[in-house]
């Protein structure tokens, strides 16, 4: 049986929140993870008919999408030998003035994993997917994507933790 | 209280399973916090804001796309512009009966001296403007060929809509 366009919306167009908020965690940029889901559809839809062979699509669709923005990262180290996939660093006193919520600040903190991490991480504290699922997107074993799952948490504890005692000091001292 | 820091610890370490993730969250998005846990709201908050992002349409995004466009325009109408103001320096207007060129100051009123000066300057404009502008054009017709590509899923959508809707009725 062929997938047709209504199954293809109800498989795959459905999916392009998950997918979306996917590439906007790798790429870390907007517009470019708006293109990489429409890469994406149009390949999908390309490639419709071998669909049907496939049993988790949503899992599929996520692995998909990951490589495809991986092979954008790839491309733009190639064309700025700045790379401007910003890895795990301490924020610098400016960074931190400017962001003084901390909702954005967490946010901020968790972009700033390497990107496994903080795809791990997402995948499964903002998607709630389970690890069998991360293991097949992110194309690693099961036992790898804990331990990166809670090195991203404890980082983020870490950090958490820091700058609460320091927000909680400055509100003391006022 | 016992039970959410265990549970937390067990978040930490990487071993905690889904529904225990979902007991956590549940607590932390709650407004009855110990000040000991106030710390790990934030966390929580930014996991339930970021599921709700959506895929934005197509006419949200894209701003630069717009700035590209005007940017184009500026230097194409600018091109157009200096070449159409050249042609009438060179040749005066075209209701003149003979051509002639002004040289430093000097008309020159000999037909194909003045036509020779024009077409080498012509020449070389036109090839300065073609060095700049090529690149410019490669890319409008790159991201033209390419519009029609990311139509095709609204379209797709707004035809399968249609026809949902027919199915209804």
């Amino acid at each position: 049986m062929r997938m047709d366009t209504l199954q293809f919306k109800n498989r795959i167009i459905i999916l392009s929140d998950k997918l979306f908020r996917l590439a906007k965690s790798i790429l870390q940029n907007e517009d470019e993870a708006w293109d990489a889901v429409q890469d994406l559809n149009l390949k999908l839809w390309e490639k419709r008919i071998q669909l049907n062979e496939i049993e988790n699509i949503p899992a599929f669709a996520m692995r998909s999408m990951r490589n495809l923005c991986l092979d954008v990262l790839r491309q733009r180290r190639n064309n700025d030998h700045i790379g401007t996939d910003i890895e795990y660093q301490e924020l610098n006193p400016y960074q931190q003035t400017e962001r003084n919520d901390m909702v954005t600040k967490i946010q901020l903190l968790i972009d700033r994993l390497p990107e496994l991490q903080r795809t791990i991480m997402r995948m499964r504290d903002v998607e709630g997917m389970e690890i069998s699922e991360i293991s097949y997107i992110t194309q690693i074993t099961e036992n790898a994507v804990s331990v990166n799952l809670s090195r991203a948490r404890q980082k983020v504890r870490e950090q958490l933790i820091t700058e609460h005692s320091r927000v909680e000091e400055r509100i003391w001292r006022t | 209280m016992e039970n959410i820091n265990e549970l937390l610890n067990k978040y930490f370490s990487g071993t905690s399973t889904l529904e225990e993730e979902k007991i956590l969250k549940k607590y932390f998005t709650s407004e009855k916090l110990t000040t000991e846990h106030q710390a790990y709201k934030p966390l929580f908050d930014v996991f339930d804001l970021e599921a709700k992002v959506t895929y934005p349409p197509a006419n949200q995004k894209l701003t630069n796309k717009k700035r590209f466009h005007l940017r184009t325009f500026l230097y194409t109408s600018s091109g157009v512009a200096a070449a159409i103001l050249l042609t009438f320096w060179l040749f005066g207007s075209p209701a003149m009966q003979s051509d002639y060129a002004i040289v430093n100051g000097t008309r020159i009123n000999d037909n194909e001296i003045a036509q020779q000066m024009a077409q080498e300057k012509i020449n070389k404009v036109e090839t300065m403007l073609q060095g700049k502008l090529t690149p410019l054009e490669s890319l409008q017709t790159v991201k033209n060929r390419l519009e029609p590509a990311k139509r095709i899923f609204e379209i797709k959508n707004d035809i399968l809509d249609i026809k949902h809707k027919l199915n209804f009725e």
